[in-house]
C-alpha cells in the first residue's frame, strides 16, 4: 500500500457507512530495529494547516480553541481500527461517538432543527 | 427503452439548463459589437465543455466520486486548498451575478427595481434546495428552462444570412475595438466552461447512483445537450448581431438585450425575456449554489447531498444557506449585474487551468475510472484544453483592465 497515494486524502467512513471526514494526516512510530509502523489516523483543520505550513497550525489551533467545537485538538483513530482501504477508508469505529460530528450535531442542535422542512 | 427516455431527458435538461446570465450577456454584446464575427468562441468553449463534462460524468459513474473528492485524493489537500479558495471566490461573484440576472428578469416584467427583488430570489433559491430535492433540480428547473429556446425562435424570425453566420465560426482578427474584441473573446469562453458545470455535473451523478452502465447514455447526452445548448447561446448572439449592430446599440444594461427579442416577437418577445432570463439565472443560481456546497461536503468528507433533509447533512446545508445569503448582498446594495457578470467570467478565466490541469491527472488514474481512462485521443483534448486555460488565465486580467469597461 502506497500510504500518501492510498490513505493520505481519503474519505473516512464509519462501521455504518457514514462519513465522518478525510483522512487529514497520517502519523507513524520510527522503532529501533524494526520497519516503521503507522499508529494512527489524523482528523482536524490544524493538522491540513500544519501540512500547508507549520507555521499555520498554531494559529489554527488558537482560532480552534477559542471558536471551534473540539477546542483546537485533533482526532486521532487507531490504525488498528482501519477495516479496509478502497477509494475510501473504512474504520470499525461509531461517528456518533467521536468528535468527527460534533459541528454536524452543534448545528443541527442549535440551527438547522428550528428551521421548519430540515427533519 | 428506460435508458433512451433518460438520454432524452438528459439531453432536454441540458439544453433548458445552459444558459445563464454569463453566456446571455457575453453572446448580446459580441453580437452587438462584432457581428457574427464571435461565433467561434462559443463553438470553442462548448466543444471543452462537452470533453469536461462527459469526463465528470464517467469519473462519477466509474468511482462514485465526484470531481473533488477525486482531485483531493489524488493531487493532496496542499494543490486542492488552492482551487478551493479560487472557487469559492469566483462562484460567489458568479452566484451573485446569476442572482442579480433573476432580479433583472424580475424587474422588467415589474418595473420595479432589481434591488427589492433580491431577497426574494435568494428566498425562492434557498427554499428551493431545502425543500426540493435533487430531482427537481435537474429536471424541474431545467425543463421550464427550456424557455431560452425563445432566442432559437427570433433568431429564426431574423432570417439571418447563413454564409455570414458561418463565416463566424473561423476565428479572424477584429477591424475595431481590438482589446473588447479579445475580452469578449475570454468572457465567452469563461461563460461557457464554467468549472462549477463539472462539479456539478459529477455530483448530479453521485446522486443519482450512475454505474459502468451510464457511461454511454452520459457521452450522448453530454454531447448533444451541451451541443445543442451552445447552439442557444449561438441563438442569442445572431439576435443581438440582428438586432442590436444595425443600430449601432453598445449594450449596457439588460434592458437593451430585451430588444433581441422583442424586436422579432414584439411585447410577447419583451415579456418572455424576462421570464426567460428570471428562469435561466435562477436555474443557474441552484446549482452554483448546489455547487459550492458540494464543494467543501466533498474536499472536507462531510455527508451532503440535495437528497438528504437537510437535518441529516446540515453542514451541507448551511454551506449554501450561507453562500446565497453573501451572494444576495451584492444585488441588494446595487451592485450593476451586467458589470458584475463580466467581471466574473473574465475572472473564471484566471482559474480555469487549475480546474481543467487536474483532469489529466484523474482521467489516467486506473483505481478511480480503471479501464475507463482517457485514450491518447481524450488525453489530446485535455491537454489542448489547459493549453488555452492557461492563455486565457494569463490574459484575462490585462484584457478585463483594457477591455472590460
Amino acid at each position: 500500500m502506497d500510504l500518501v497515494r492510498d490513505v493520505l486524502d481519503s474519505q473516512l467512513i464509519d462501521e455504518n457507512m457514514r462519513p465522518m471526514g478525510m483522512v487529514d494526516g497520517l502519523t507513524i512510530e520510527l522503532r529501533d530495529n524494526a520497519p516503521p509502523r503507522i499508529v494512527f489516523i489524523e482528523c482536524g483543520f490544524p493538522v491540513l494547516a500544519r501540512r500547508i505550513s507549520p507555521k499555520f497550525e498554531p494559529i489554527v489551533r488558537w482560532l480552534g480553541r477559542r471558536f471551534g467545537l473540539r477546542r483546537g485538538r485533533v482526532m486521532r483513530i487507531a490504525w488498528s481500527k482501519v477495516k479496509f482501504v478502497n477509494i475510501d477508508t473504512k474504520v470499525i469505529i461509531d461517528a456518533e461517538r467521536t468528535p468527527a460530528l460534533r459541528w454536524e450535531q452543534a448545528l443541527c442542535e442549535h440551527i438547522i432543527r428550528h428551521i421548519p422542512g430540515s427533519q | 427503452m428506460r435508458r433512451l427516455l433518460e438520454i432524452a431527458l438528459g439531453i432536454i435538461t441540458s439544453i433548458g439548463g445552459f444558459l445563464e446570465v454569463g453566456s446571455i450577456a457575453t453572446s448580446a454584446q459580441a453580437g452587438a459589437l462584432f457581428r457574427f464575427q464571435l461565433i467561434w468562441p462559443i463553438v470553442l468553449g462548448t466543444i471543452c465543455v462537452i470533453c469536461l463534462i462527459e469526463m465528470s460524468g464517467r469519473l462519477a459513474a466509474i468511482s462514485h466520486h465526484a470531481l473533488p473528492a477525486a482531485v483531493r485524493k489524488r493531487l493532496g489537500f496542499n494543490y486542492y486548498i488552492v482551487p478551493l479558495i479560487a472557487e469559492t471566490f469566483v462562484d460567489l461573484l458568479v452566484l451573485a451575478s446569476e442572482i442579480g440576472g433573476a432580479c433583472i428578469g424580475l424587474q422588467l416584467m415589474t418595473g420595479i427595481s432589481f434591488q427589492w427583488w433580491a431577497p426574494l430570489v435568494a428566498v425562492v433559491v434557498w427554499a428551493t434546495l431545502w425543500y426540493g430535492n435533487f430531482g427537481i433540480i435537474e429536471y424541474g428547473v431545467s425543463l421550464l428552462g427550456l424557455i431560452t429556446l425563445v432566442f432559437v425562435v427570433a433568431a429564426f424570425k431574423l432570417h439571418p444570412a447563413p454564409a455570414d453566420m458561418f463565416k463566424g465560426l473561423i476565428p479572424t482578427l477584429p477591424t475595431h475595438e481590438k482589446s473588447r474584441y479579445w475580452f469578449l473573446v475570454v468572457s465567452m469562453i469563461g461563460a461557457t466552461v464554467s468549472p462549477y458545470l463539472f462539479n456539478f455535473y459529477s455530483s448530479g451523478a453521485v446522486e443519482d447512483n450512475w454505474d459502468e452502465g451510464d457511461i454511454w447514455p452520459n457521452r450522448i447526452s453530454a454531447t448533444l445537450g451541451m451541443g445543442f445548448g451552445g447552439l442557444v447561446s449561438v441563438a442569442v448572439l445572431i439576435c443581438a448581431a440582428m438586432v442590436l449592430h444595425p443600430r449601432k446599440i453598445d449594450v449596457n444594461d439588460y434592458t437593451q438585450v430585451a430588444l433581441i427579442t422583442s424586436s422579432p416577437l414584439g411585447i410577447r418577445g419583451f415579456w418572455i425575456f424576462g421570464a426567460a432570463l428570471f428562469i435561466a439565472c435562477s436555474g443557474a443560481a441552484l446549482e452554483l449554489s448546489l455547487d459550492i456546497a458540494y464543494v467543501y461536503g466533498q474536499t472536507f468528507g462531510w455527508k451532503w447531498g440535495e437528497n438528504e433533509k437537510p437535518g441529516n447533512a446540515t453542514r451541507f446545508s448551511m454551506m449554501f444557506t450561507l453562500f446565497i445569503a453573501v451572494a444576495s448582498i451584492f444585488s441588494i446594495v446595487g451592485v450593476d449585474p451586467l458589470k458584475l457578470t463580466l467581471f466574473s467570467t473574465a475572472i473564471t478565466c484566471v482559474i480555469l487551468p487549475l480546474i481543467v490541469f487536474p483532469f489529466l491527472v484523474i482521467m489516467n488514474d486506473e483505481e478511480l475510472v480503471g479501464k475507463h481512462k482517457n485514450g491518447m485521443l481524450s488525453n489530446g483534448v485535455v491537454f489542448a484544453i489547459v493549453v488555452i486555460a492557461f492563455v486565457l488565465a494569463i490574459v484575462a486580467i490585462p484584457l478585463e483592465l483594457l477591455g472590460g469597461s
